[in-house]
């Protein structure tokens, strides 16, 4: 029920002007010295959250149909990390294509002069290269404050819905809960890494460790924008030698099952958070 | 004796998050039924947010109003696409809401609150969970304090805390002093909190607190201290995260001081801060942030200055202040003249976070590979917009507008765009319509496979009909509006991708019968690899209807489709069939 239906979309393509005219209205800045004067509101009802919403939806709507001169003209001058927001946003209008946002879990709250509206997302997009699909998901955090002239988008935190490069946490996975050995070839599980921050890239690196001590670099390949997979990996029974590019089990199978960790340094992960490892662990069986 | 008031209104959904008369293609202003309930919503404007000014009971009595509704949908999905194409499920479902906002004005003018809202729905599209608290809060307020718990949102400064809770609030003044503090768990949700849900991140335990003085009539300084401290145990495995948690849990703590300062047509704000990161298993980092902005009105210009610079590893709970910034900005509006508005932007903006961090950590441990991205490291931008009435033919204006970057990667590499247009936009009396041109040309060393250049018309022309005249209001309206856009991206790789759009959309509300919304969309894209294209359709159908007394009760129905037909690769369909009731008590 509580979805935004893909005709909004087209709506805001078509229904608004590519380029604001507001500014364009004779005696506009007259207009808000004179809105300036307003009386102080202590406590928001619900209907101010819900023009928070409205507002909120509108960049959504801008942001899908790539719009970015509209993005910017929403966002305040002294925001902070202004450009890197309009950086990615850019980006993003560039390579994704077919862009539908979907939001649930969302839930706004109100204060007298900022609202906070915090929802889970997914986007849905064709890579432009080679109009792949793929989907980003994650949390965001937005806080929007009230101006003279309404509501105005300040801030986002978590995962930046607007940008990847903006800020957005990674995600790794196994294929499977547990992965396969065969000694002298390959071990078997699909692992993926999820990091809208390098879309584009083409290829990243990723750690695994073994629990015996060895440590080995592999390199994914990004098969839809900011999805990095590896299928297979070599693995062999011989005495570990580190950053060897291979996975070295020494006195295995007698020591399996043991277990492999894959860490990811996210240099971007969002939510003011500093670069921070992502780790994920699974056991390996013969 | 009591005196009571009740306001009610029809819209039932503020503070869903979403709202399902919103979702079914209504523009913002439209979903809640304004036009059937302009009376009752502008009762509840003027309650809702400026309950302090009610004024009590002329024999000192408590004022006593209550808002509130509940909203049913039911309806079908039929879905076919799996998920990376469509959040869609087939199948019957319904998503009931809720909303309360109950509040009571003493004799003094205080005011006690109680706020609620809630979701429950089985359709795991709208909820992951079957129910959802939006709001819970219950609170008091008076002229010099302020007491919530439950839903708090700390907002004491930029650097600081700007973050909501899940805890207590309260703020007041002694003397001129501004005294607040917060304390309380920052969680995704209530259900999260409560270990009824999955988390996606650790529960946080945070406090805040801010000391306001004032130094004459035009400058207050102030200072802030706020920390926080992840819960370990909230994602390790056994608890409902199951150790989907891939962060480590860390915690930090920050202290700021700031002003600000308003004289006449000069304003200044600044704030510096000095933080402490750490996490789990890992060094602990310090970093420090500073924030300055300022404004001055010459004559009609508005000039806006500012610097910001927010270390890497600075942390705080505040939404605003971001990590890993440098950014100098000047920005001037200028109302030229009655026919012409100018915008100048110039910045240069460090992105910290797009370069590989250092590798410090404790001894012993090791640091994954830092992989360098496509992100602009280092950019140097600016812009100007210009907007003109063309006085001489009532309702036309044109706009125009320039962007342009450049900047370093932390590769070494380079990156730039332009993006530059122009537009028509007329309305006047019944009629609208617009033509806009953009052009976006991008390279970026990093990401070459989309570079390239993007060339966008747009057309739009609309009508409306209704029964009213300058003197008399309309009993019903009709309006029409066709679109049509074309976009053509000719990548550096010689390869081209076109897309095209169009849209109908007809929308028609009459006093006694209600609204109807009617529309089409369509959406091409041509693949750059062998020139297939990914076709998409939206139809889109909407009545609703508001019953007699005071409008209290409504019925909407719905029906939308949505498809791409092109290809089992991208083919999805999501169709919805509902309606929904909804009752303001």
């Amino acid at each position: 029920m509580l979805t935004r239906f893909p005709t909004l979309t087209m709506a805001a393509l078509l229904l608004a002007t590519s380029i604001p005219i507001a500014a364009a209205e004779p005696g506009t800045a007259n207009k808000s010295a004179e809105s300036a004067v307003k009386e102080e509101k202590l406590v928001a009802g619900f209907a101010e959250g819900e023009k928070a919403w409205a507002a909120f939806d509108k960049l959504i709507r801008a942001y899908e149909t790539g719009d970015v001169v509209q993005l910017q003209s929403s966002l305040d001058p002294s925001m902070i990390g202004y450009q890197r927001l309009l950086d990615g946003a850019r980006r993003d209008a560039n390579a994704l294509k077919q862009l539908r946002i979907h939001l649930f879990n969302s839930r706004v709250m109100a204060g007298p002069d900022v609202a906070v509206i915090e929802t889970n997302w997914e986007k849905r997009f064709l890579g432009v290269s080679d109009l792949q699909a793929g989907k980003h998901s994650g949390r965001s955090m937005v806080l929007m404050h009230l101006d003279n002239n309404g509501w105005k988008f300040a801030a986002i935190s978590g995962d930046n819905l607007f940008a990847g490069e903006s800020g957005s946490l990674a995600s790794l996975s196994f294929s499977k809960a547990s992965a396969q050995i065969s000694f002298g070839g390959f071990l078997t599980a699909t692992a993926e890494v999820l990091d809208p921050d390098m879309a584009g890239k083409g290829s990243i690196q990723v750690e695994f460790l073994v629990a015996n001590g060895d440590r080995a670099v592999f390199i994914f390949t990004e098969t839809s924008p900011g999805k990095f997979v590896r299928a297979s990996f070599p693995a062999g029974n011989k005495p570990i030698t580190l950053n060897d590019q291979e996975l070295d089990f020494t006195g295995s199978p007698a020591s399996l099952p043991i277990t492999l960790t894959m860490r990811y340094l996210d240099q971007n992960p969002g939510d003011g958070r500093p670069p921070s490892i992502l780790s994920k662990t699974i056991p390996v069986t013969p | 004796m009591r005196g009571i008031s009740v306001l009610a209104r029809i819209s039932l959904v503020a503070a869903m998050g979403t709202s399902s008369l919103f979702a079914y293609g209504m523009e913002s202003d439209e979903r809640i039924l304004v036009a059937e309930n302009s009376q009752v919503l502008s009762q509840w404007e003027g309650a809702g947010g400026q309950a302090p000014q009610i004024v009590p009971e002329p024999d000192g009595g408590t004022r006593i109003e209550w808002h509130g509704g509940i909203a049913w949908d039911k309806y079908v999905n039929k879905s076919t696409g799996g998920d990376t194409l469509t959040p869609q499920r087939s199948g019957s479902f319904y998503v009931a809401q809720v909303t309360s906002d109950l509040r009571g004005t003493g004799a003094g003018g205080d005011m006690s609150y109680f706020q609620f809202s809630g979701t429950h729905s089985n359709d795991r599209a709208v909820l992951s969970n079957p129910s959802q608290v939006g709001v819970f809060r219950i609170g008091r307020v008076g002229q010099a304090y302020k007491f919530e718990a439950g839903d708090v949102i700390a907002n004491f400064s930029t650097l600081g805390a700007n973050t909501p809770m899940r805890g207590l609030y309260g703020e007041g003044y002694l003397g001129k002093v501004y005294v607040g503090a917060s304390a309380g768990v920052i969680s995704e949700s209530w259900e999260a909190l409560a270990d009824t849900a999955p988390r996606t991140s650790y529960l946080r335990n945070a406090y805040a607190a801010k000391i306001d003085l004032p130094v004459g009539e035009t400058t207050h300084f102030f200072v802030t201290n706020q920390g926080y401290s992840d819960d370990a145990s909230s994602g390790t495995p056994g608890t409902v995260a199951g150790g989907t948690i891939a962060l480590a849990d860390a915690n930090g703590r920050n202290t700021t001081l700031g002003f600000s300062h308003q004289q006449g047509q000069f304003s200044l704000q600044g704030e510096v801060g000095t933080g402490n990161w750490q996490e789990a298993g890992q060094q602990s980092y310090s970093d420090h942030a500073v924030v300055l902005d300022g404004g001055y009105q010459l004559s009609t210009v508005t000039l806006r200055a500012g610097h910001h610079d927010i270390g890497t590893y600075y942390t705080s709970i505040s939404a605003l202040g971001g990590a890993g910034v440098n950014e100098n900005y000047v920005n001037a509006s200028w109302p030229a003249k009655s026919w012409l508005a100018l915008n100048i932007d110039l910045r240069n903006s460090e992105n910290k976070l797009a370069a590989p961090p250092s590798p410090a950590t404790t001894p012993g441990s090791t640091v994954p590979p830092a992989n360098t991205t496509g992100n602009s490291s280092k950019t140097d931008s600016g812009s100007l917009n210009a907007n003109i009435n063309i006085e001489a033919v009532p309702g036309l204006s044109s706009n125009l507008v320039y962007m342009e970057t450049h900047g370093e990667n932390s590769d070494g590499g380079g990156n730039s765009s332009k993006n530059h247009g122009a537009g028509l936009n007329y309305l006047y009396q019944s009629w609208n319509g617009s033509v806009n041109f953009q052009q976006s040309i991008i390279t970026n060393t990093g990401t070459t496979a989309s570079n390239g250049t993007t060339d966008t018309w747009n057309y739009l022309v609309g009508k409306t009909w209704s029964d009213g005249d300058q003197d008399t209001a309309p009993s019903w309206n009709l309006n029409l509006n066709l679109g049509f856009e074309t976009a053509n991206q000719a990548l550096d790789s010689g390869a081209v991708t076109k897309g095209e759009k169009a849209l109908v959309n007809l929308t028609a509300q009459h006093f006694k019968w209600g609204n109807l919304t009617a529309a089409y969309g369509y959406n091409t894209i041509t693949s750059p690899l062998d020139g297939s294209k990914s076709r998409q359709r939206q139809y889109q159908i909407e009545t609703a209807h508001s019953f007699a007394k005071q409008n209290r009760a409504g019925i909407k129905f719905y029906w939308q489709h949505s498809d791409s037909f092109t290809g089992a690769a991208f083919g999805y369909t999501e169709q919805k069939l509902g309606f929904q009731l909804s009752y303001a008590l």
